[in-house]
């Protein structure tokens, strides 16, 4: 290998390298962000950065290396506390970081290493590359179903080996026989069958060596197939946090260049997302937080001029909720003001001047080709794709784009996508002997429940079970499938399981007849056919070959249980029934309370002193609190003081209710914020109206 | 004349005489199919239709689907709706026997499975004369789906284009009326 050769591959080593520890400086620096006197970043940035600048010299790039070299020096001045640690460093260490990522983008090829040839060949690498290569994303979506047909056919064999273990069975059976009979045959007609016996017992023996061997080795084929299922899985998926470095970047830069104060908070990124709808998606995130930055974050003096603090937020969600991924950027910026929507939607002809449309339709029509408020569109986010080929490429992927704005508060993108062609472990359930999934990640807790319990829960108008404080309505699965509407319970059957959801706008508990065990399976789609059947998110094979259908139990339990509520006529006050925390010593009142506040919907969790009632503030957020005044180990006010001194809980409205309240106890009442005293007993009437107004004002 | 000749004389005689292999007279008018039965009727669909024939495996019933469909099975590794052909088609589904079979029909990259009775292997028709289906079909309900009928030994041979039932909209309501209201 020549010079020349050589320096090409080292450059390409260290490129790859570079664009790591920038990457890892990049996510340090949203550490920081969050928290400024975080001294543990300093060394962390200051431990890349050297890195950064070694290799850079090694390579001959002065540019970078100078430059890492002074950001290596001044985040040493930080952490050794010469230069104050505020957010002029950090917009400082930032812009540092910027530039090395453009002097980092200048030197790659002009066409970025994708394909196989442009890999690092292993031969002449040392061995820190070595464990990477880049590989064609049809040839493993090949060997994927390569894999699948393997494992089936591994299986479909196992069927017949056990076949031919119960023929050989058959014929010890029959040899048996024969041997017997033999015995039968007087001496004299002695037909020398004996050794022939003998022979065939023999045969049947090595037989059953024969299948022993045979099931063995298919019980270690069937090891390493699903560990290779595991692995070929694996390939397709990458954390989604690998893509956030990009995104925090471009959301600095396009801040830089527009002016804007502006913090990228990045929440829960953990998890996986298949590679491909992720490439497909970063194109889309990254318009959205241009979008967020353009049109959503003000000018820093506008935002003080409104009142709001002078560096804007932008957030990045990624969670699971039931079967999809969700991916939320969210800004704390103007919103959009449906006027110019309904103004810009009118010249353009899609609805008339006399169309009444609420809020939620005209921010709809962002999403239309061709629409944009060129007035205010800059070249910032007027440069990449619109907003209706956000939505297109969300739709192309089987998901859905939703767009929550309030004026002057801030704008709320959500993008939800199903996860169907990922990997995920599921709970196979067993309804009237049929084998069902139901994705782990969409149940909260599997509890198991007194058969005898289940049956007077079951026979309530409405079937809730308290777990955890949480109230769920119970429903058998088999009822919510339309299969069988009553479980049939078994004799001897002390138990049964159910599996509580915590869902965003309510919770669920499903009765099923039994469990089977929980596996790693792969959803593939159930075909056209199903289009109109939302009530499965796909199906999958077991290794034993047989189809599970998998469940969308989101869809399924807000059927069974959402709607089955409206058909009873209960009033429903909110989406998400508010939550009454009852604070009472006597136990008839906070009974007699519960069951009137649960017949009108609320959600109730009692406490019998203000003891109780702090214990239970740790598990929950009630929306409103009923508190007595007089009760052992912490009365009312002292309860009152603590939950106003936390700011968690400060604003829950508090109504107390008590025998006689002098004007002492008011006046010490209201310095607490408490909003309404009542006298004891109650009026139901005006108990459910101070409440229903309370909940109004929050 | 010799024994030996005379035996050649025979198998001269035998040769001009015989019957010529029926791979002779193939013509362009030749029609094949697979064959099957439904409903105690004769049906054939041409070849090329039908990918393969699957023996009466496990099928996983979905539910709240109409009682024509199946449910899923697994062809090699993939999901395989399957539809009851009688049960789509008159309403009411045959009780799977031992010689039950599903038809695995490739429609535009798209596998279905049609569960039918028997499946009796390739047939074959030697030009004979397609003849519109209505005049001798007493079950109507399968004449959209029908592009005439064979007739050998005085029993007709329907011709069933399983393309004519997956392009039907009822194809695809799998849900059944049950759950149809409940979703309002």
């Amino acid at each position: 290998m020549n010079t020349n050769d050589e320096n090409e591959t080292l450059l390409k080593i260290f490129l790859e390298e570079a664009k790591d520890l920038l990457d890892a400086v990049s996510a340090t620096l949203q550490v920081w962000s969050k928290d400024l006197n975080n001294k543990s970043c300093f060394a962390d940035l200051k431990r890349d950065l050297h890195t950064l600048k070694g290799g850079a010299r090694m390579v001959n790039q002065p540019a970078l290396s100078s430059l890492a070299h002074e950001t290596e020096s001044f985040c040493e001045s930080l952490l050794a506390g010469g230069i104050p640690a505020d957010r002029q460093a950090y917009e400082k260490v930032c812009a540092n970081q910027d530039q090395m990522v453009h002097i980092l983008e200048g030197l790659l090829p002009p066409k970025p290493v994708a394909s196989t040839e442009d890999s690092v060949k292993p031969e002449s690498s040392p061995d820190t590359v070595n464990d990477m290569i880049r590989i064609r994303s049809d040839l493993l979506e090949k060997l994927n179903n390569l894999s699948i047909e393997s494992n089936i056919t591994r299986v479909n064999m196992g069927h017949y080996v056990d076949n031919f273990n119960t023929h050989i069975g058959e014929i010890a059976r029959l040899t048996k026989s024969l041997q017997e009979k033999c015995r039968l045959i007087p001496k004299s007609v002695d037909l020398h069958v004996n050794s022939e016996i003998v022979g065939l017992i023999n045969l049947n023996k090595n037989l059953v060596q024969v299948h022993g061997n045979i099931d063995a080795l298919l019980s270690q084929q069937s090891r390493v197939e699903m560990e290779l299922q595991d692995r070929l899985v694996d390939t397709r998926m990458v954390a989604f946090s690998s893509v956030v470095p990009r995104l925090s970047r471009i959301t600095r830069q396009i801040a830089a260049e527009l002016h804007k104060k502006v913090d990228f908070t990045v929440l829960d990124v953990e998890g996986e997302i298949d590679r491909t709808v992720l490439e497909h998606l970063v194109p889309s995130l990254e318009h959205l937080l241009r979008n967020a930055l353009d049109h959503g974050i003000e000018l820093p003096e506008k935002r003080l001029l409104s009142n709001k603090p002078e560096i804007g937020n932008i957030q990045l969600r990624f969670f699971r909720m039931g079967n999809e991924a969700c991916i939320e950027i969210s800004d704390n910026g103007a919103g959009i003001d449906p006027e110019v929507i309904r103004k810009k939607a009118i010249k353009l002809g899609l609805v008339s001047e006399e169309t009444r449309l609420t809020t939620d339709e005209m921010i709809r029509y962002i999403m239309e080709p061709g629409f944009s408020t060129s007035e205010v569109i800059s070249e910032i986010s007027g440069r990449g794709v619109g907003m209706d080929v956000v939505n297109t490429v969300v739709k192309g992927l089987g998901g859905n784009l939703a767009i929550e704005s309030q004026l002057g508060q801030g704008t709320k993108f959500t993008i939800r996508l199903p996860f169907t062609m990922s990997v995920n472990r599921a709970l196979l359930v067993v309804v009237q002997g049929q084998n069902y999934g139901i994705l782990l990640s969409n149940i909260e807790s599997i509890i198991l429940m007194n058969v005898q319990e289940i049956k007077e829960v079951l026979n309530l108008t409405t079937p809730v079970i308290t777990h955890n404080d949480k109230v769920y309505q119970l429903k058998y699965l088999g009822d919510a499938l339309s299969v069988q509407e009553k479980p049939i319970f078994v004799d001897m059957q002390e138990n049964m399981p159910v599996l509580l959801f915590n869902f965003l706008d309510f919770n669920a508990a499903l009765l099923v007849d039994s469990l089977a065990g929980s596996q790693e399976i792969v959803v593939q789609t159930l075909g056209p056919q199903f289009k109109l059947m939302d009530i499965f998110s796909g199906g999958t094979l077991l290794s034993d070959g047989s189809v599970v259908i998998i469940l969308d139990v989101y869809t399924i339990a807000a059927r069974a249980i959402k709607n089955g509520n409206e058909k009873m006529e209960v009033p429903v006050i909110t989406k998400k029934p508010a939550v009454v925390l009852v604070v009472d010593d006597s136990v008839t009142i906070r009974t007699v309370t519960k069951n009137f506040l649960e017949r009108h919907k609320f959600m109730v969790v009692t406490a019998k002193d203000g003891l109780e009632a702090l214990e239970k503030l740790e598990q929950m957020r009630p929306d409103i609190i009923l508190l007595d005044v007089e009760m052992p180990r912490m009365d009312g006010f002292q309860f009152a003081e603590k939950v106003r001194s936390d700011a968690q809980y400060a604003n829950i409205p508090i109504v107390m209710i008590t025998f006689c309240a002098g004007d002492e106890q008011k006046r010490h009442a209201e310095a607490l914020g408490i909003k309404k005293f009542m006298g004891k007993p109650y009026q139901e009437l005006e108990l459910l109206e101070t409440i229903n107004a309370l909940l109004g004002k929050t | 004349m010799g024994s030996f000749e005379t035996l050649l004389n025979i198998e001269q005689n035998c040769r001009s005489n015989a019957a010529s292999i029926p791979r002779q007279i193939i013509t362009e008018k030749d029609w094949f199919g697979i064959g099957f039965r439904s409903n105690n009727l004769n049906f054939v669909c041409p070849m090329g239709f039908v990918s393969e024939v699957l023996r009466w495996s496990e099928i996983t019933p979905v539910p709240a689907g109409q009682s024509w469909f199946r449910g899923m099975t697994n062809l090699r590794g993939r999901l395989l709706p399957v539809t009851d052909l009688q049960g789509f088609v008159t309403g009411a589904s045959h009780a799977a026997k031992p010689l039950s079979r599903i038809l695995v029909i490739s429609s535009e990259k798209v596998v279905f499975g049609f569960a039918v009775e028997h499946v009796l292997g390739i047939e074959r028709f030697f030009g004979e004369e397609i003849k519109p289906a209505n005049s001798i079909l007493n079950i109507k309900e399968y004449l959209p789906y029908l592009q005439g009928a064979f007739e050998r030994d005085h029993q007709p041979w329907f011709i069933l284009n399983f393309e004519l039932i997956t392009k039907t909209s009822e194809f695809y309501h799998i849900l059944s009326a049950r759950m149809g209201t409940a979703n309002g």
